[in-house]
């Protein structure tokens, strides 16, 4: 499973850095953003990150729990195909 | 925000739904014994997670819990004469006992059938003023939770049950949603003379009109109880930690005028039902009756002869007329002039849980949360999600939910609400929470 931010959606509520501090991170702008390891990734699908084990659920939680609905989900394909969740725009 | 889809497995909960069959699997309240006081007393219809029962107490005191309907034609048990150690169909006269045994079927004089059928009968438990069932499979039952206050007597104990018109997670998420304490119940914390007087531009303008509302830990009687909410700080940080019984969380706040100080609320939640609050003697306990309907059960310790000790909806006869057929919530009107007057910020008589009843219902019978926008302060509710989404899956996989508690000692969960230093931990303040600590969460940046 992979993740990205939606940063035009992004209410900066910070829920999903209180949930999964090991995946989203707020910055000085107070916007959400993924990171790989230490690094901090700049927005978009592009910067897509892989979902460290053990992170799912909480990656998962913090999707759903999103107020802007910005935290966009690539999940395994089933069928050739990605499935992406999240807010329709 | 959760799909439809995940909102439909969150909040049905009949038989077959993925959480009815979820919640089937814990000891669950389904009524008050104080609705069954004697052996061979009327029998009870019980209503839980969308089914129909008869609950009867037998010549002998022992509790029975049976599938509403004769199982000869379907005539209901509730119209039935309770005698002779076991219940008796009005219709054809087929009596039952409290296991399930057809005793007599008199319109059949051969005994094979009766021999060879059982009525459906579940197991059920009494404890704490309540009846508890146990609706999964049979051979599946988690060893019996003894709440800390299983062993008061009588009338020790207020058990009162409010029957709401909404699906049960809309009260539930309400009873671990510390953020909402300050203001939806400001007219309470005014009413103890405890705690703040504002909300936005809403400021009391002398005494609060409710001045009868039951008060917390109460039952009824207000009066200054300084101290009790010592913070102006609507935006709680909320942390959460899993335990066996299910997940402690701590509202933590700023203290008015004691920067370095804390103020913690710590609530256990027991899966999948109970909350038991910070700071408040006792717990409520919310229910589904089916989809759309649920139970707010409270049961909460009282000084010795304070106690109910009988069937109650908690509210005055005198209010809502007589008990048990009055159980179901009447909200009074809604005094726009009090609040308007600065006599009531949320404009509700009759304490906290009329004022929670009032938007908890006022969401519609099942409330879509594709709609909602959660924040920092709903990190309670976003742990209960997951722990229930969790025991739907374990359960699909054959395994058991999460929460039963195996070998936990239920009798010693506590809570607590005070100011503490703000080096302090909240989790040494409920030392036999077992919480599992979750430094993994945290990095370094």
């Amino acid at each position: 499973m992979k993740v990205w931010i939606d940063q035009a959606f992004c209410t900066g509520s910070g829920l999903c850095e209180l949930i999964e501090p090991r995946v989203f991170t707020v910055g000085d702008d107070g916007l959400a953003r993924v990171r790989r390891g230490e690094e901090v990734l700049p927005p978009g699908e592009d910067n897509a990150v892989d979902v460290p084990a053990g992170s799912e659920d909480e990656v998962r939680d913090a999707s759903e729990s999103c107020p802007g609905g910005c935290i966009r989900l690539v999940l395994a394909p089933l069928s050739g195909v990605a499935h992406h969740r999240g807010h329709p725009e | 925000m959760l799909t439809a889809e995940e909102n439909e497995v969150l909040c049905r909960v009949g038989p077959g739904t993925p959480m009815g069959t979820v919640l089937r699997r814990y000891w669950t309240p389904a009524f008050q014994l104080g609705d069954l006081p004697a052996p061979d007393c009327p029998p009870i219809r019980v209503t839980v997670l969308g089914e129909n029962f008869v609950a009867f107490r037998d010549t002998n005191g022992r509790l029975g819990l049976l599938d509403e309907l004769c199982c000869h034609r379907g005539a209901s048990l509730t119209l039935g004469r309770v005698e002779g150690c076991g219940i008796r169909c009005l219709y054809h006269g087929w009596k039952y006992a409290v296991d399930g045994t057809i005793m007599e079927t008199p319109n059949l004089a051969t005994p094979t059938f009766r021999e060879r059928v059982k009525h459906g009968a579940y197991p059920v438990r009494e404890s704490g003023g309540l009846g508890w069932v146990y609706l999964g499979p049979p051979g599946t039952e988690p060893p019996f939770p003894e709440f800390p206050w299983a062993g008061a007597e009588p009338d020790e104990l207020a058990v009162s049950e409010m029957i709401m018109d909404c699906n049960w997670m809309q009260v539930q998420e309400g009873s671990i949603d510390s953020s909402h304490v300050a203001i939806l119940h400001l007219d309470t914390l005014a009413t103890m003379g405890a705690g703040p007087r504002s909300v936005g531009s809403f400021d009391f303008a002398g005494e609060p009109w409710d001045l009868d509302m039951p008060v917390p830990g109460r039952g009824g009687g207000g009066g200054p109880r300084p101290g009790v909410w010592p913070s102006d700080d609507n935006a709680p940080r909320i942390e959460v930690e899993n335990t066996p019984f299910g997940f402690h969380y701590a509202a933590i706040r700023d203290v008015s005028g004691e920067p370095g100080k804390k103020f913690v609320r710590v609530t256990a939640f027991v899966m999948p039902y109970t909350a038991m609050i910070g700071g408040s003697p006792g717990a409520v306990i919310i229910v589904p009756r089916d989809d759309y309907t649920c139970s707010s059960i409270g049961v909460f310790r009282v000084p010795k002869g304070a106690g109910l000790g009988r069937r109650s909806s908690g509210v005055d006869p005198a209010v809502w007329g007589p008990e048990p057929a009055n159980r179901r919530i009447k909200l009074p009107p809604q005094d726009r002039e009090a609040m308007a007057s600065g006599q009531s910020f949320a404009g509700f008589r009759g304490g906290n849980r009329i004022q929670d009843s009032a938007v908890q219902m006022s969401s519609g019978p099942m409330y879509d949360r594709a709609k909602e926008h959660l924040v920092p302060a709903d990190l309670a509710i976003i742990r209960l999600r997951r722990l229930l989404a969790d025991s739907v899956r374990l359960v699909e996989e054959g395994q058991a939910p999460v929460g039963l508690g195996d070998g936990f000692d239920f009798s010693g969960i506590t809570t607590a609400s005070q100011i503490i230093d703000g080096d302090q931990r909240w989790q040494d303040l409920v030392p036999a929470h077992h919480g599992t600590p979750e430094p993994s969460r945290t990095v370094t940046a």
